[in-house]
């Protein structure tokens, strides 16, 4: 049975478990800023290209950006209950919860990898490369779907990222037995998932519902 | 944000009110509503990340420290972008005209 015990520069291990929460945030603040820059160039585009950025969310599949949304919404509420029945002691559920979640993960990276071979199939590339270019000459498409791919993209590798941690940390809770007090990494690896599903809450309406009822 | 575990029935009562939002939202997309269709989307997803991070993310349980740290970084990404995207909108002539408008199509 896997039990905690304070590094020996932390009086205890409430004030280790702080840090590492603390720490945490401060990544997923940095995370966020990473995800702003490009927040920024679509804004600064669509406020630039305003019917062409519209015509592009009405070109995108809403029904697959929308099953993705289902999808993370329903992983992150498992994944807190999961922490929630870790800090119980309800290893076993705790565990099931967790790889819901990273069979949620994968789901969404199939439906993304489906969307993916959509475009490319209609021409569409990353970069304003492909055929559709040639057909859509107007120099804002290049720049919606160059900005579709480089941040669904992006968050997709984050997907990848916290499926894999979520992965690991159902594996070290079976593999040691982990009880009450192991909770706390599984609540570290929940917050980076959050944050995915947070960030998705913004790409979602951005590249599939704000195309002028389209 | 704490040792003490959250109620399960406020997560699922959360989870519940999110993929209604989600909903809506998706309902919405299929009517025109002109200057306000970028508003209530956004509003909306604001919603929906204050429940997943005050909830999921306990941040309503969450320390000094650690309100701050995700304060300060929420802050400047409003800033980056809300600032940069009023340049665009205001600006005359469009600061994003000038290189692009020269320059062969990628």
């Amino acid at each position: 049975m896997y039990t905690p015990a304070p590094l020996d520069h932390f009086e205890n291990l409430e004030k280790q478990w702080h840090a590492s929460r603390l720490g945490v945030w401060v990544f997923l603040g940095s995370e966020l800023l990473l995800f702003a820059a490009l927040f920024t160039l679509y804004f600064a585009y669509r406020a630039h290209y305003p019917d062409v950025f519209m015509a592009g969310v009405a070109h995108n599949n809403k029904i697959l950006g929308s099953l993705n949304t289902a999808i993370l919404l329903g992983s992150s509420l498992l994944v807190a209950i999961a922490v929630s029945l870790a800090k119980r002691g309800v290893r076993g559920l705790a565990v099931i919860l967790t790889s819901l979640t990273v069979v949620a993960a994968l789901l969404f990276l199939v439906v993304k990898g489906t969307e993916y071979a959509q475009h490319f199939a209609e021409g569409i590339r990353p970069g304003g490369n492909g055929t559709f270019f040639d057909e859509h000459p107007e120099r804002g498409w290049p720049i919606f779907f160059t900005l579709y791919f480089a941040m669904t993209g992006l968050h997709a590798i984050h997907v990848i990222v916290g499926g894999a941690l979520l992965s690991w940390t159902a594996w070290w809770m079976v593999r040691e037995r982990v009880g009450r007090g192991g909770a706390h990494r599984l609540e570290l690896c929940a917050l980076y998932w959050h944050l995915v599903d947070v960030i998705w809450v913004f790409l979602w309406p951005m590249f599939y519902l704000m195309g002028g009822g389209g | 944000m704490s040792e003490k575990p959250e109620p399960v029935i406020p997560l699922v009562v959360v989870g519940v009110v999110l993929l209604a939002l989600a909903a809506i939202s998706f309902g919405l997309s299929f009517f025109s509503l002109g200057a306000w269709e970028t508003p209530i989307a956004l509003v909306i997803a604001t919603i929906k990340a204050l429940g997943i991070g005050g909830w999921f993310m306990e941040l309503r349980h969450a320390r000094v420290s650690v309100r701050v740290a995700i304060l300060g970084a929420i802050s400047l990404f409003v800033l980056l972008v809300g600032l940069t995207t009023l340049d665009v909108y205001t600006r005359t002539p469009a600061p994003l005209n000038v290189p692009l408008e020269n320059s062969p199509r990628p």
